[in-house]
């Protein structure tokens, strides 16, 4: 978190426009001086009328720390020119969204947050009392992006008319596959699913967890291929296996890049079902009353029309501006938005069913090292790490990273060679399966550090026995590898020899996805190499204190 | 960089040479130059909260220009009309400046405040869309009188009762949605836009009378409520619906209870306007009063002069506000070429304070 410092507080408030006028030389009599104030702030008034910029009134340092949605980078060469107009930097702080808002109800001090939404912020009763004020800067719908032969091949000419009623019925029947991310970490995953959820339900209006319908909506997540924690990799993911993948759920504006970035084979189709959608408006928030005056001058820069039409042209998100004409045409024009549900337990009933009914269960390795080096604090911190996975840590996303119902959780702990896969089997009921992780927990407090290094051979035998478990399975799963380790191989077969092996695995066995866990000393160039070779990701838990963190954040793509 | 500052600086002369001018050919009449001076030297800065929905009047260039010829610089912070009674800083402040007398009521009571100074008023409308004036007309909800629309309050309260999804309005080609008929609004809770909404749907619930008891509010309490909650979440201040219908459209916003000064406002202010925009006006409507409080006798100069000064009166009649002076609305809309009723005749009476509050009171409890 950004500490807030007493130095830029104190530079900011000299800065504030408004502070400024007050007192000094408005309580002085003397024509001169009122004529002279009054001038000044038709001056101003003008000149923000006219563009929003008085870059002669801010002294340098004036500061706003940004707690920020992942996806707004893209936002960040725009910055120099707000900081040049307004004379306030923006330091950017990214998280998703929903985690966002727990950094919030946990204390985090940020001066404003910008993320897609602010709705869960408002939901959640400690982060709404922080909230002084929030004005919109632009919006940006949830949509399904479809490869244009799939579009054809599913006999869907006209996007116009496709709704989720038929994209549930096609991935029910297999034809076909996509990526979305975690609804319960994610603000376009969560959007989806609701969308989804409304129209099956048939439900015109903001839906009660009542109204779920978890059989069809099940059956549409049959065809999910890919999950995430972040929109940002999903849609890195999905380039990188476009060949298998026939669509993917994000944002308008970052599909509408992706097609315009000359890397995919085939260009996507965008559908905006018809029943509903719901669309992200991007609103700054005002956390610290004191930095009142610098998000006007920030707001009013945002919202003028420079930086707007730099939104639509670079960005393509639609402008909240209306006086804007570029990205009015960006997506159609009569969108049915859907009513987004008043309450806190609305949201919790939609997402604890999503994980313990909806998705496609997931059958998760985890491949730990206890070797030698392990000892003492560093294996302390994995206890905890995967106990919060056990028996959740008491926080808003410490409880969706539970294992969940119908999940299945393997994991092997290894040293200079892999010890015996430790599987269980969770089912739907959820009370039962407390009992079933209990001998799980107590294998972990038991868990000792000794011995060397043996990455890669453990990570095959991994590999194995899931290939060997997916080959019984009756029913469809979503399978992942999460490896942890503290230091280089130094036993057992070796990266290279790891890699030759997994290449002569046939197409659908290689793509389980490995997500390596930075850890005390590890290796991150190979551990790099392992994540892109198998299309997962590298996760740092190196920073103090972090692992259970990453623990928790792999669970999304899990 | 430079140049910029060089523009800033010549505009400054300019309004300054501007100023001066303004003071030379003004001293040629006695009394004028004589006021000037006095207000000039008790030059003062005024801090306070405003609904929303009246930015736009305070940050206007002619706005802030007449106030300045008064001395008066106004800042000011945006605050839900009836959040501003919930600042315990209010006395940090040299006004609260609401919509809606329930809303000032309130903040008299917790200040202790007895003064006040109603400025100008607008009427409650509803922002809709010219494609759907076809179905809406066929189901009895709008009427065309003279060049503008009505809309039926009871009538739509008969469709909210029943559930009545926009796909299931007969003659509805126009628009098959799933969402039930429902005009969104904000927060009743924290905003005095949807307060007003609650007293005119009010009236019509009570078989077209204005609230007399709390038997009658707790019997229309239920279906009240169901106009909110159907919305889902809402917006916290006025200007979020409006901000929907402009940005969002039709399909987020197919009708919307807002001030019709927002809408002449926004209207009047556009060179090129979209046509498929238009505003009804619910039968019976209600008028908000903007209503301001003062803290401070710099507070009291400013309600002052929005109240009682010419220029001011005039300026916010250019704004879409109607003011005590029916004249200056109509030479507004003339100039803006906009139609509106200058006189509204089906306006009723907000209920009173308590059996309003009783009746948000009741939602608030539906809504945990």
């Amino acid at each position: 978190m950004s500490p807030r410092s007493p130095v830029f507080a104190a530079g900011s408030r000299r800065a504030a426009v408004p502070r400024r006028l007050t007192g000094t030389i408005a309580r002085q009599p003397g024509r001169w001086r009122s004529w002279f104030a009054g001038a000044t702030v038709v001056v101003l008034a003008t000149l923000i009328a006219a563009c929003g910029r008085d870059d002669t009134r801010a002294p340098a340092g004036s500061t706003l720390t940004v707690l920020a949605g992942s996806e707004l980078r893209d936002i960040e060469p725009m910055l120099a020119d707000l900081r040049k107009a307004t004379g306030v930097e923006l330091k950017m702080t990214y998280a998703g969204t929903l985690d966002a808002v727990e950094q919030l109800q946990g204390g985090a001090t940020f001066d404003v947050t910008w993320l897609a939404s602010g709705r869960y912020a408002q939901l959640v009763p400690e982060v709404r009392k922080r909230i002084v004020a929030s004005e919109r800067t632009m919006t940006s719908p949830v949509v399904l992006g479809l490869k244009a032969s799939k579009a054809r091949a599913l006999g869907w000419t006209d996007a116009s008319v496709v709704t989720w009623n038929d994209i549930a019925q096609a991935a029910a029947s297999d034809r076909l596959t996509f990526g979305m991310t975690n609804p319960a970490s994610s603000n376009t995953g969560f959007s989806a699913l609701l969308g989804l959820a409304s129209a099956l339900s048939d439900k015109g209006d903001a839906l009660e967890a009542a109204d779920i319908d978890a059989k069809r909506l099940a059956a549409f997540f049959r065809g999910q291929k890919l999950t995430a924690g972040s929109s940002g990799w999903l849609n890195d993911a999905f380039v990188a296996d476009q060949g298998r993948i026939d669509g993917v759920i994000n944002y308008a504006s970052t599909l509408i890049a992706l097609n315009r970035g000359g890397v995919l084979k085939e260009p996507l189709v965008l559908i905006y079902p018809k029943e509903g959608i719901v669309t992200a408006d991007y609103p700054i928030m005002l956390l610290d009353a004191d930095k009142r005056a610098l998000y006007d001058r920030v707001l009013a820069h945002v919202r003028a029309p420079a930086f707007q039409r730099a939104i639509a042209v670079q960005t393509f998100r639609k402008p909240i501006n209306p006086d804007v004409t570029e990205g009015r045409d960006l997506y159609p024009a009569t969108l049915v938005e859907i009513a987004f549900p008043r309450s806190l337990e609305v949201i919790d009933a939609i997402l604890l069913a999503f994980a313990n009914e909806l998705r496609l269960p997931a059958d998760a390795t985890f491949v730990l090292d206890t070797s030698g080096s392990m000892a003492g604090d560093r294996l302390t911190q994995l206890r905890t790490a995967m106990s919060t996975l056990v028996a959740g840590d008491g926080s808003l996303t410490g409880r969706f990273a539970t294992f969940r119902g119908r999940e299945r959780i393997s994991v092997i702990e290894f040293s200079d060679r892999p010890r015996k896969a430790r599987v269980l089997e969770l089912g739907a009921a959820t009370e039962r399966n407390a009992a079933l992780l209990q001998p799980l927990q107590d294998a972990l407090n038991k868990m000792s550090a000794a011995g060397g290094t043996a990455i890669y051979t453990a990570l095959r035998q991994a590999y194995i026995e899931a290939l060997e478990r997916r080959r019984g399975d009756q029913r469809e799963r979503y399978y992942s590898i999460v490896l942890m380790t503290d230091g280089d191989n130094r036993d057992g077969i070796g990266f290279d020899e790891f890699a030759r092996w997994y290449r002569t695995l046939d197409q659908r066995s290689r793509d389980i996805r490995v997500f390596a866990v930075l850890f005390g000393d590890a290796n991150q160039a190979e551990l790099t190499k392992l994540a892109e070779l198998t299309g997962g990701r590298i996760f740092d838990g190196r920073k103090a204190d972090s692992l259970a963190r990453v623990f928790k954040d792999i669970r999304s793509y899990q | 960089m430079d140049t910029k500052r060089l523009i800033a600086l010549l505009l400054s002369v300019s309004l300054l040479a501007g100023a001066g001018l303004a003071i030379y050919y003004s001293a040629s009449d006695k009394r004028t130059a004589d006021r000037t001076a006095l207000t000039a030297a008790q030059a003062v800065s005024v801090r306070g909260l405003i609904g929303s929905e009246k930015e736009a009047f305070f940050t206007d260039a002619q706005v802030v220009a007449a106030l300045a010829r008064h001395g008066v610089t106004v800042t000011f912070e945006k605050v839900g009309s009836r959040q501003q009674a919930l600042r315990e800083d209010l006395k940090n402040y040299d006004f609260a400046f609401p919509a809606g007398v329930p809303a000032a009521l309130k903040i008299q009571q917790i200040s202790g405040v007895r003064q006040s100074y109603t400025t100008f008023f607008t009427a409650m409308a509803i922002a809709s869309w010219r494609s759907l004036l076809p179905v809406l007309e066929a189901n009895g909800l709008v009427e065309r009188v003279g060049d503008y629309h009505t809309f039926d309050m009871a009538a739509y309260l008969a469709l909210v009762e029943k559930g009545v999804r926009w796909r299931d309005l007969k003659n509805n080609s126009a628009f098959q949605i799933a969402r039930s008929v429902t005009i969104s609004s904000t927060d009743a809770r924290t905003s005095n836009s949807a307060a007003m909404y609650l007293a005119l749907a009010s009236y019509s619930a009570n078989g077209m009378n204005i609230l007399q008891n709390t038997q009658q509010a707790d019997k229309v309490a239920p279906l009240m409520a169901e106009l909110f909650l159907r919305q889902g979440l809402q917006e916290r201040s006025s200007s979020g619906p409006f901000e929907d219908y402009v940005a969002l459209g039709i399909g987020k916003t197919p009708l919307v209870m807002i001030y019709e000064s927002q809408f002449l406002e926004f209207m009047a202010a556009r060179k090129t306007r979209n046509p498929e925009m238009v505003l009804l006006y619910p039968k019976p409507t209600v008028f908000t009063k903007h209503v301001l409080i003062p803290f401070t006798p710099a507070g009291q100069r400013l309600g002052e002069l929005l109240a009682n000064d010419p220029d001011l009166q005039r300026l916010a009649a250019r704004q879409g506000y109607r003011t005590a002076n029916p004249d200056l609305f109509a030479a507004y809309l003339k100039d803006a070429a906009l139609d509106a009723p200058l006189n509204l005749i089906d306006v009723v009476d907000p209920p009173t304070f308590e059996l309003l509050e009783r009746l948000i009171e009741a939602l608030d409890q539906r809504m945990k």
